[in-house]
């Protein structure tokens, strides 16, 4: 149970860092501040009916690029770190496992992720309730929960990094690759994929071609684009143009079990779970010197 | 009694060099053991393998009584560890760490004492990261106390530290030793394992080449002890000469200076010496130093 004492100091070690107030600034004025613009827009843009909807739409364009990349970088030095500096062999002095120091930081750090989050959606919240017409609160708790999600999961990917990395230059540097894998390369990735069977690309021959399923799958299994897909088929918003309504999509009214909702609900809790588990099983193995 | 160490065959290698070749060690319960050898002989990594912070390629290592790989947990339940460097969590007070530590161990420690014996009472409330070298030091050393600790297991304890300090890790190894506890701790300096060792042993190049205690060790080398003798006159000293045992006698002016084998008893030459009119006025004995025998086991 000593990973409860790790998750309390590491939480504590990084509250007093001037990282994590800075991160909390960033998303107070992403969030909350964009929040606050929407409100200050003229009626043309936004229509007559100012709701907390209107702030969703414009802020989870910003929130999927941003959000992973500080988890990367809240992440990155959990434990790679404490070998770096040697602080290691102070917490595996003391009785407590390697699977303690995993699962402690893990929830350590995720906790240092989702603080600067919750307290800006809190701020963004009241400005919701002072200067907008309508809170509607079931698309703003989806938003919220699907943002932490986002942020959990590429924090236990670089936790999971983390742990089986012995410098934090070796972990930033993963920290990195994982973020212009995910984000940037990864679309490539699956259009090589489709080009190698099918010998042309997606939308080569016009608009209206309709896409295999195993196609969209892959597409969206990123936690970007769990998070993506999840956005537009549970609030519904039409937010993200690249997710487009899957049954549009793969062209057929109903839609195959590993393209549901549930599918990419769980496929973010395998990246939250799975990288750290990894990690874990290399950390335990290696030599701590 | 069970053994506090026992290591057997103790086997490693880094990238092809081997930094311990079959290394046999063990520690009585209750001793302080000082763990000697040069920089890079292999004293770390041994420790590392104590605390299953390393496996080692082939043998065996016991602490407590229990197999170092297996139950590690429940072995560091009861030790105290100093690390070789003393790194510290920069943004965390010291009272904080060692809280940290208390918590952990599941201990009724109080944490003012702790701080009180390393030292560290009216800079507890700062952060660890303002903390001079020594101090960190201190800290580490305090995490170590916590939890009254069957064995603790020192990595160059005094490396870094002031003589001030020095004189307080000696302090605290004696305290504990006191209260029954087993010390092991390494160093590269001889006089710092000396001073408070009951048996020593020592690290070259990856293999253990003596363990004993530090008579044991003066013995061992088989040298010479000197006497240096003041006397009111100088007596006839062919008898002495004759002596089996005695090495050399030489005298400058009412000084005889004596080697002798170590096996010659002292109280023989004195009879001779004091024998008609001859008293002794001042006896200095000087044995040979254990950096010499330090120097003759590290280097040859």
């Amino acid at each position: 149970m000593s990973w409860i004492n790790i998750a309390k100091k590491d939480f504590e070690d990084s509250i007093r860092s001037s990282s994590l107030w800075i991160v909390t600034l960033i998303f107070l004025v992403l969030i909350a501040g964009g929040t606050f613009i929407v409100s200050i827009l003229p009626e043309a843009i936004i229509g007559e009916n100012l709701t907390s909807d209107n702030a969703i739409i414009p802020l989870q364009g910003i929130i999927s690029l941003i959000v992973p990349l500080i988890s990367l970088m809240i992440g990155y030095m959990a434990i790679a770190g404490e070998r770096d500096f040697g602080t290691i062999k102070t917490l595996l002095g003391l009785p407590n496992t390697r699977f303690d120091v995993v699962l402690g930081k893990w929830i350590g750090r995720s906790l240092v992720a989702i603080v600067p989050i919750a307290i800006a959606f809190i701020i963004a919240s009241i400005i919701i309730a002072a200067f907008y017409d309508k809170f509607l609160i079931t698309n703003f708790m989806i938003f919220i929960f699907l943002t932490i999600l986002l942020a959990i999961s590429f924090l236990s990917i670089s936790i999971g990094f983390s742990a089986a990395t012995d410098t934090k230059t070796k972990a930033l540097g993963w920290a990195v690759a994982v973020y212009f894998f995910f984000m940037f390369l990864w679309d490539t990735f699956i259009m090589g994929i489709y080009y190698v069977i099918n010998r042309t690309i997606p939308y080569a021959a016009g608009q209206q071609e309709t896409l295999p399923a195993w196609f969209v799958f892959l597409q969206r299994i990123t936690p970007n684009g769990a998070f993506g897909t999840l956005s537009n088929e549970l609030m519904d918003l039409g937010q993200f143009s690249q997710y487009t309504d899957i049954s549009t999509l793969i062209g057929t009214e109903t839609i195959p079990f590993y393209l549901t909702n549930y599918t990419f609900l769980a496929t973010m809790l395998i990246w939250i779970t799975i990288p750290p588990i990894l990690g874990y099983l290399v950390f335990r193995k290696t030599d701590i010197t | 009694m069970k053994n506090a160490i026992e290591t057997r065959g103790l086997t490693k290698s880094y990238d092809g060099i081997e930094a311990l070749r079959e290394v046999d060690l063990s520690v009585g319960s209750g001793e302080v053991f000082g763990f000697l050898g040069p920089n890079g002989a292999g004293k770390t990594t041994t420790i590392r393998i104590l605390l299953d912070f390393i496996r080692p390629d082939s043998g065996e290592a016991e602490v407590l009584g229990l197999d170092a790989q297996e139950n590690s947990l429940d072995i560091r339940k009861n030790i105290g560890y100093l690390p070789e460097v003393s790194n510290v969590y920069s943004r965390l007070t010291g009272f904080k760490h060692l809280k940290f530590a208390k918590e952990t161990k599941n201990a009724d420690t109080d944490i003012s004492k702790v701080l009180e014996r390393v030292g560290l009472f009216h800079d507890a409330d700062k952060r660890a990261g303002t903390y001079s070298k020594g101090m960190k030091q201190r800290l580490c050393l305090g995490i170590a106390l916590v939890g009254e600790p069957e064995l603790f297991i020192l990595d160059e304890p005094t490396t870094g530290l002031d003589p001030n300090g020095a004189r307080m890790v000696r302090e605290i190894v004696k305290e504990e030793k006191d209260r029954g506890a087993t010390v092991f701790f390494s160093s590269h300096i001889l006089e710092q394992v000396e001073k408070v060792s009951d048996r020593v042993g020592i690290l070259k190049d990856g293999k253990i080449v003596a363990e004993d205690t530090i008579e044991g060790l003066r013995e061992r080398t088989g040298r010479s002890s000197y006497m240096r003798i003041e006397v009111n006159e100088v007596p006839d000293l062919r008898e002495l000469e004759g002596m089996e045992g005695v090495k050399s006698v030489e005298v400058e002016d009412n000084v005889i200076e004596i080697e002798a084998g170590r096996d010659v008893v002292r109280s023989e030459i004195f009879e001779v010496i004091e024998r008609e009119n001859t008293r002794i006025i001042d006896l200095r004995t000087k044995e040979s130093s254990l950096d010499d025998i330090f120097a003759i086991l590290t280097e040859k």
